[in-house]
């Protein structure tokens, strides 16, 4: 069992206003543990940055409360990334990371060996060593991304809490930042929670999900769980997503099914393509395809051969109709 | 190359200080020969003992005051423009100037609304009283900062003050006497000239307080660059922060409006010319740059007054205005790109 880092109690989060407390999450008990990268799934609007922030506190809770093991100071203790807008355009990459260090600087910053080694073990866990002389302005939203997160590790704290650090990435950079907070918590032994959107990536690389449901609670389990007792599609209710095998459904119109023989990525890339087109591939199919891979990939069929998929189909649909 | 681009625009500020300074010395009603000057201000005697007394009483008395003034007025600018994290934030958008303002009015033209505060306002009265309008707006601003979350409402209701305190102002105008309206009109002008040493050493030791304020926050004033959560999750505590930058801000301003008269777009204008000589959002480089850059503004400011000719100088705020509002302008126009 690893070492639990921090804990809500009976934590209610929300925001008080005139006419009483608008609750967005209630009663939670929820503990985060060393070397585990959570996962905060849930709709929009659902309260996911306020409930980053309530921990965090930054935000005061409605009930309860939220602890953290051990007796160093909060910002000692939890870094985080938020999706607040920063201001310091003109700022140099490396100024606004020794910012990390200001949790453990007096009112004069200046910056000790043990500071600039911990900048540097930030960056080079980040890689960002090319942007370090580069300003806050001229960057993309991907690399300020990676800034943030490399401003967040130099505070050198065991909890990290990422507020949406993938929304407007592309792929690529998603997966990196994906792949190194993962790599982060395991080889650093650190606790990170990420709100985040991505289904997808969060379900090839999250240790465990919460998730927020609509009834104010939160749902704790790892992710394959979750898939199976239905429980993502209750809350997202996912149309046309197939969750338990990763795709997107397709309206099987053709009537003729297919028997695909082959291996490997090629094979599921032909049956992706026959499916998308609304063929069914399966063992009992009248029209068989082999797929040839030696020494170029071809595609079989009816004793024909095509060099690639596009053209198989296009031949395919002559051939059934 | 950036670095020593930098140590060239740090050598070149530095000089133009000195420059100014000087120069500020040096014009006059009276011509007295630079040599002299440099003679009276390492304490030898000149060869004219009238110069002496010139060049000590009057012209490096209204020197220190330019300096004096410029830096804590600039100081001020910085601080409210990071805390509000807004680039058109200054001293006198607090509603500071015009809380003394209104208080300078009260003193000079009360004979005239049947009540008298002050039987004969000298100019340490005015002094005081100023002092005391810009107490009163910062209490009240102070109290509903508590109220309002958000710095840009904290921003209009500086505003909504300034608006209220001149509408007021205007009333007792129209009650007031031709002689009172006058005087007020004169210290609304501005000026650098006509402080004491007793008053100039008053406003170095309120600018000393100021500053070594603002130096303790530049630690919560750089953080405050990333906003107020990113603040606290530095371990920066918002409140103490705020009520320091604000009180010290108050103090500087405070002082420098009771003196000198409402001087405007020198705090707003200074810190963006300074960042962008400098190139840095860095308070710990910025506070000494924003002073020496403020005072060198002022300076200039008051040596241009001087320029029509040797019997008139014209009012300082003139000048200050004619400098600051196309920066401001061109502020509105460049948007995003200089906030910090």
């Amino acid at each position: 069992m690893n070492q639990v880092l921090l804990k809500t109690k009976e934590l209610s989060v929300g925001y008080s206003i005139k006419s009483g407390n608008k609750v967005l999450l209630e009663n939670l008990e929820l503990s985060l543990q060393a070397g585990e990268l959570v996962c905060f799934m849930g709709p929009n609007g659902i309260g996911k940055s306020t409930f980053i922030r309530t921990i965090a506190g930054l935000h005061p809770p409605l009930k309860g409360e939220t602890i953290i093991s051990g007796n160093t100071p909060l910002e000692q203790s939890i870094a985080v990334v938020l999706t607040d807008k920063i201001l310091p355009n003109q700022m140099r990459v490396y100024d606004l990371i020794t910012f990390g260090r200001y949790p453990y600087l007096s009112w004069n910053i200046k910056l000790t060996a043990t500071d600039k080694a911990a900048i540097d073990k930030a960056i080079s866990l980040t890689g960002i060593d090319d942007m370090l002389d580069q300003k806050i302005g001229e960057l993309s939203d991907g690399q300020l991304q990676l800034v943030m997160i490399t401003r967040a590790l130099a505070q050198e704290c065991p909890i990290l809490l990422l507020d949406e650090p993938t929304a407007h990435l592309d792929l690529n950079n998603r997966v990196e930042i994906m792949n190194l907070l993962r790599a982060l918590a395991h080889q650093s032994n650190k606790a990170i929670l990420i709100a985040t959107h991505e289904l997808d990536l969060v379900l090839q690389t999250a240790d465990r999900i919460w998730l927020a449901t609509r009834d104010k609670k939160i749902l704790s389990g790892i992710p394959e769980d979750l898939v199976l007792d239905d429980s993502f599609d209750k809350i997202f209710q996912l149309k046309g997503f197939d969750l338990k095998t990763g795709k997107i459904k397709h309206h099987l119109h053709q009537l003729q099914k297919i028997k695909l023989e082959g291996e490997g990525s090629t094979y599921l890339w032909t049956k992706n393509a026959l499916e998308r087109c609304g063929y069914e591939v399966t063992e009992s199919g009248s029209v068989i395809i082999k797929i040839k891979l030696d020494p170029t990939p071809t595609w079989i069929v009816n004793s024909h051969s095509y060099p690639t998929i596009e053209s198989m189909i296009q031949a395919l649909k002559i051939v059934v109709n | 190359m950036i670095a020593g681009n930098k140590k060239q625009h740090k050598l070149f500020l530095q000089g133009l200080l000195i420059l100014a300074f000087l120069l500020n010395l040096y014009l006059g009603s009276v011509s007295i020969p630079l040599v002299e000057i440099l003679k009276v201000l390492s304490f030898q005697e000149p060869d004219n003992a009238i110069w002496g007394k010139i060049v000590l009483d009057f012209r490096l008395s209204k020197a220190t005051t330019c300096v004096l003034g410029g830096a804590a007025l600039s100081i001020s600018g910085l601080q409210m423009q990071t805390l509000f994290r807004n680039p058109l934030a200054g001293p006198d958008v607090l509603g500071l100037s015009s809380g003394a303002s209104l208080a300078v009015s009260l003193v000079l033209m009360s004979g005239a609304t049947g009540f008298t505060l002050f039987l004969n306002p000298g100019p340490l009265g005015v002094a005081i009283a100023a002092s005391i309008g810009s107490l009163v707006v910062m209490m009240a601003v102070l109290g509903i900062s508590t109220k309002v979350k958000s710095s840009t409402s904290l921003l209009i209701v500086g505003l909504m003050i300034g608006a209220a305190t001149s509408s007021i102002v205007s009333v007792l105008q129209f009650m007031s006497g031709a002689d009172q309206q006058q005087a007020f009109l004169i210290w609304t002008f501005g000026s650098v000239g006509g402080l004491n040493w007793n008053e100039i050493s008053i406003l170095a030791i309120l600018l000393l307080i100021g500053t070594l304020g603002a130096v303790l926050s530049i630690k919560s004033l750089n953080a405050w660059l990333l906003g107020d959560h990113y603040a606290t999750n530095l371990g920066i505590n918002l409140k103490s922060a705020k009520l320091r930058i604000i009180l010290t801000t108050c103090l500087m301003t405070g002082a420098v409006t009771a003196f000198c008269g409402p001087i405007a777009f020198v705090g707003i204008a200074v810190p963006h010319i300074t960042k962008l000589f400098l190139n840095t959002s860095e308070h710990k480089v910025l506070i000494p740059w924003v002073a020496i850059m403020g005072a060198t503004l002022l300076l200039l400011c008051d040596i241009i007054a001087q320029l029509p000719g040797s019997a008139h100088v014209l009012p300082i705020n003139a000048i200050t205005a004619l400098i600051g509002a196309p920066i401001v302008i061109w502020i509105i126009l460049r948007g995003n790109k200089v906030i910090s």
